[in-house]
């Protein structure tokens, strides 16, 4: 084995499988690049029913990445959710462990 | 460039926050005529904008959009304001002032300089904004918008041009952004479908 493969192949132990999953992935992405949004806005954006959005936000949000609240926007009430301090580091951690793996097996 | 996905993802959710429904162009081009014919003919026009208003939220309420969901974009410098910004903007407006006291015919000089007062204090104020706030990038555009209008408030005040081509540039661009608004609005109805529990 070469040491190149080595270093890709611990890192692919170091991906965040909470994360990884493709419509976490989704979620983390589309809460990561504001400060916050509501059920209706990850709704549109990730393309995921109602049932399975929900349940991807409770994992998300037992794991400590996504913080739920609700808050009333002109008097409508809203399902805010946003990440995490520790959500916006485990997603730029899993981003740079990505581009390691992807460094490495393409060297 | 190892931020591109994170970079497009983050635009094309500013943009299309921020002018979804082309309402921010039609609001944009409206004002603009409004505020520049009533600047040029009558102050009572600027009354134009409160039935604006008024089909504003008569649409908010009685007809369902589409829902592009509710989002709290997260606040980035679309540039970092320095000094160099003030000095260009006053620069800018000196020269234009020079210009117009060159070509002033019938405007008194007291009139000249009140009005080169007012544009200094907009350029400021607007600096000003930038330097405390941190702006979306997408609002720059917006900002451009309000440039282009003071400087065409410019034009139509102290450059006495044939045919008054200030006027004439505020209108265009006005009308241009009202034609975009109305197209991102037909467009929006066409590409943004309604969720079946909406209304």
């Amino acid at each position: 084995m070469k040491p190149d493969d080595a270093k890709a192949e611990a890192n692919v132990d170091d991906i965040d499988r909470i994360i990884h999953e493709p419509a976490r992935l989704n979620i983390m992405l589309y809460l990561y690049v504001v400060e916050k949004g509501d059920f209706t806005y990850l709704l549109h954006k990730t393309g995921l029913s109602k049932g399975n959005l929900s349940v991807q936000l409770q994992k998300l949000e037992q794991s400590g990445y996504v913080e739920i609240t609700k808050e009333f926007v002109e008097r409508i009430p809203h399902t805010l959710a946003s990440l995490t301090k520790q959500g916006r580091r485990a997603f730029e951690l899993y981003k740079e462990t990505l581009i390691d793996i992807l460094q490495a097996s393409g060297s | 460039m190892e931020n591109d996905l994170i970079t497009a993802t983050r635009n094309k959710v500013q943009r299309e926050q921020q002018y979804a429904g082309g309402k921010s162009f039609f609001m944009a081009g409206t004002n603009l005529i409004v505020v520049v014919t009533a600047v040029r003919y009558s102050y009572y026009i600027l009354l134009a904008i409160i039935p604006i208003l008024l089909l504003n939220l008569y649409i908010r309420k009685h007809v369902i959009l589409p829902r592009i969901g509710y989002v709290q974009i997260k606040r980035e410098p679309a540039f970092r304001p320095s000094l160099w910004y003030f000095l260009a903007a006053i620069a800018i407006v000196l020269a234009v002032g020079f210009v117009a006291a060159l070509g002033a015919g019938e405007m008194s000089m007291l009139t000249r300089q009140v009005w080169a007062g007012v544009m200094v204090s907009a350029v400021l104020l607007i600096m000003l904004v930038f330097t405390i706030s941190y702006l979306p990038r997408s609002e720059v555009n917006i900002l451009i918008s309000y440039g282009i209008l003071l400087a065409a408030l410019v034009l139509t005040f102290l450059i006495d041009m044939p045919e008054n081509a200030g006027y004439l540039i505020a209108l265009v661009w006005g009308s241009a952004n009202i034609v975009l608004g109305l197209l991102q609005f037909l467009m929006f109805l066409k590409t943004h479908k309604r969720l079946k529990d909406e209304d």
